[in-house]
């Protein structure tokens, strides 16, 4: 892990290069799920015979109604739950393992936390990482300075003393983001981004999504039952109501699969499938696609 | 002045001195958990817990057992309860239901049993009982177990109390970095490799030790007042760590000395000490939470 002084925040967020990483696995896909399925002890089938393959550097949104097998999905590939039948691969190791080797960073949905925790900004973000650190031991300057980079990358380094609960919810979300990334992951899972979070805030966490992406070459994953969620720079689809329906890139996507799959409210999601192609995001900062000099490091 | 002249004279008495030296440490000791309890919720936990005790006592006073087994007696019964929510609230029962059941079925024992020995060691048809239980302690009234008793502290309880802080303290600082995932946000912490049944499990037992060793000093029906209060009220003033761990140590600390002092003060009313140190709690929680309205209120007319 020896490096040289670093010159710039993706230098020092980037893995360390003396990792066998990109030869070894750019061969394999990201995260691959072969044929899974997975019923409740009440044999409820929650996913039945499911393929998806992420390849590396890839973004992928995985779209699907609530209760249509999206978080069971999710905790397949976290090595929470363990498939009925299948198998899930996540950087060619079982999913446990790449999630405990931090090589996984997870953005759970920002609801469930109890932000009524006496915790602040940076506290928060050194969570995830300070499980890693022995019981006796203080933080490592080494992470510290990871974690102030982090928040500079995602723009809250002015807020990191306060209240996590006193931030806005785009505000929380960043600060996630930064907890996600502390340990270098190099796949990124996103549970329901978008939720609770107004315009102005997805529209920016967008193009954070989209900054991080390019500059640190992870592989992400979005799931979320919300369009937008997804339309906001992915490259692949997934469309997932028990069984998949679609897998392909956004554009291919039309109103009847997600009519069959939403079995309802179709005019909205037609209505929706504007911002698809990022139209519906991107109004207010066009150029975010492409890189736009203040994204730029 | 009058008072802490009454309080100071009252501690030329060693029972005086190790009960505040053992009220000191429980509060301590529930202080470290307080914050944990009111974050995760599990304040009627603390209750089912605490309850759970009678049962114990039950056992305890048919068998006859001696005052050491049957802390262990009663401290297995407090964690085994605690265990069994846990178990329950796994397999489809909310968790509140799950407490309830517990609760009322470990009382119900308890007053069972201790109604039996009653019955039972009474002079005349059960001889060969009471030859049984001879020597053994009686069980402590009902008020002593209901509201607790400073008297019934003792050297043995103090050694207890110290003990039972050196654990809570060393443990959940050890555990810090897992519990502060666990508490913020289970899921997430699952998912982070951290092992929240392992986490879930270690916690009951630190709640049951610090119920078993405070109740003798507050009471079954008051200890869970001292794992509530305190986190209860640093919630209302303080959303920064070290603040919130210092004013829950202080107005644990406060509160378990202030009901001491009142109640050696006012000892010719015979006042128990559980309900001084609750109300005591209490009323700073009430300032607390005016507190937080006002700063609440100022913040909404300076337009933030």
């Amino acid at each position: 892990m020896s490096r040289e002084p670093q010159a710039s925040v993706p230098a020092i967020l980037n893995p360390p290069m003396s990792l066998p990483d990109s030869a070894a696995t750019t061969s394999e896909p990201a995260v691959a799920v072969r044929d899974v399925s997975f019923r409740y002890d009440s044999g409820v089938a929650a996913l039945e015979s499911i393929s998806l393959t992420v390849p590396h550097g890839s973004r992928l949104g995985i779209l699907g109604p609530n209760g249509g097998g999206k978080s069971t999905l999710l905790k397949l590939i976290l090595g929470l739950i363990k498939p009925t039948r299948g198998r899930v691969e996540v950087l060619g190791l079982p999913p446990r393992r790449a999630t405990r080797s931090r090589q996984v960073g997870y953005l759970p949905q920002r609801l469930n936390a109890a932000w009524n925790a006496p915790l602040n900004v940076r506290q928060v973000v050194a969570m995830t990482a300070a499980l890693d650190v022995a019981p006796w031991r203080a933080l490592p300057s080494e992470l510290k300075r990871r974690i102030d980079d982090l928040l500079d990358l995602v723009g809250m380094a002015h807020l990191a003393g306060r209240p996590i609960g006193e931030l806005s919810g785009g505000q929380q979300q960043r600060a996630f983001i930064a907890r996600a990334l502390v340990s270098r992951p190099r796949v990124l899972l996103l549970d329901e981004p978008t939720v609770g979070i107004d315009q102005a805030g997805q529209a920016q966490f967008a193009r954070l999504l989209e900054a991080i992406h390019r500059e640190l070459d992870l592989t992400i994953l979005i799931v979320s039952h919300d369009l937008r969620a997804i339309a906001a720079g992915c490259d692949d689809i997934a469309v997932l109501s028990r069984t998949l329906h679609y897998h392909a890139s956004p554009e291919g996507l039309t109103p009847e699969v997600l009519a069959e799959v939403f079995h309802h409210d179709i005019a909205a999601f037609a209505h929706l499938r504007h911002g698809t192609n990022g139209h519906d995001i991107d109004e207010k900062d066009r150029g975010t696609n492409t890189p736009s000099p203040e994204d730029q490091p | 002045m009058m008072l802490a002249w009454q309080t100071l004279e009252y501690l030329e008495f060693a029972f005086a001195r190790q009960a505040i030296i053992a009220a000191l440490c429980i509060a301590t000791a529930a202080s470290a958990l307080s914050g944990i309890v009111v974050l995760k919720r599990l304040a009627f936990v603390g209750q089912g817990i605490s309850h759970a005790a009678f049962g114990g006592i039950g056992v305890v006073a048919i068998l006859g057992l001696s005052a050491a087994i049957g802390e262990m007696v009663i401290f297995a019964f407090c964690l085994a309860s605690a265990l069994a929510v846990a178990g329950l609230t796994r397999s489809r029962t909310e968790e509140d239901t799950a407490i309830g059941i517990v609760l009322v079925a470990t009382m119900a024992l308890g007053f069972l049993l201790l109604g039996l020995r009653q019955t039972l060691a009474a002079p005349g048809a059960w001889e060969w009982y009471r030859s049984f239980i001879a020597g053994s302690p009686r069980p402590d009234g009902w008020e002593a177990i209901l509201f607790g008793s400073v008297h019934t502290a003792g050297q043995a309880g103090m050694w207890l109390s110290i003990a039972v802080m050196v654990i809570v303290l060393l443990t959940v600082w050890w555990f810090r970095r897992p519990l502060i995932a666990f508490v913020f946000d289970e899921v997430a912490a699952r998912a982070s490799g951290v092992r929240t049944n392992a986490i879930r499990i270690l916690l009951m037992v630190l709640l049951a030790l610090v119920v078993v060793v405070g109740m003798k000093l507050v009471g079954v029906v008051l200890i869970s007042a001292l794992l509530i209060l305190p986190g209860a009220i640093a919630g209302q003033v303080t959303r920064r760590l070290l603040p919130h761990l210092l004013i829950t140590w202080l107005t644990s600390v406060v509160g378990v000395l202030g009901g001491l002092v009142l109640s050696f003060e006012f000892d010719r009313f015979g006042l128990p000490t559980g309900p001084c140190i609750v109300l005591v709690l209490i009323a700073m929680f009430t300032v607390g939470a005016a507190w937080r309205l006002i700063a609440n209120t100022v913040a909404r007319f300076s337009g933030r």
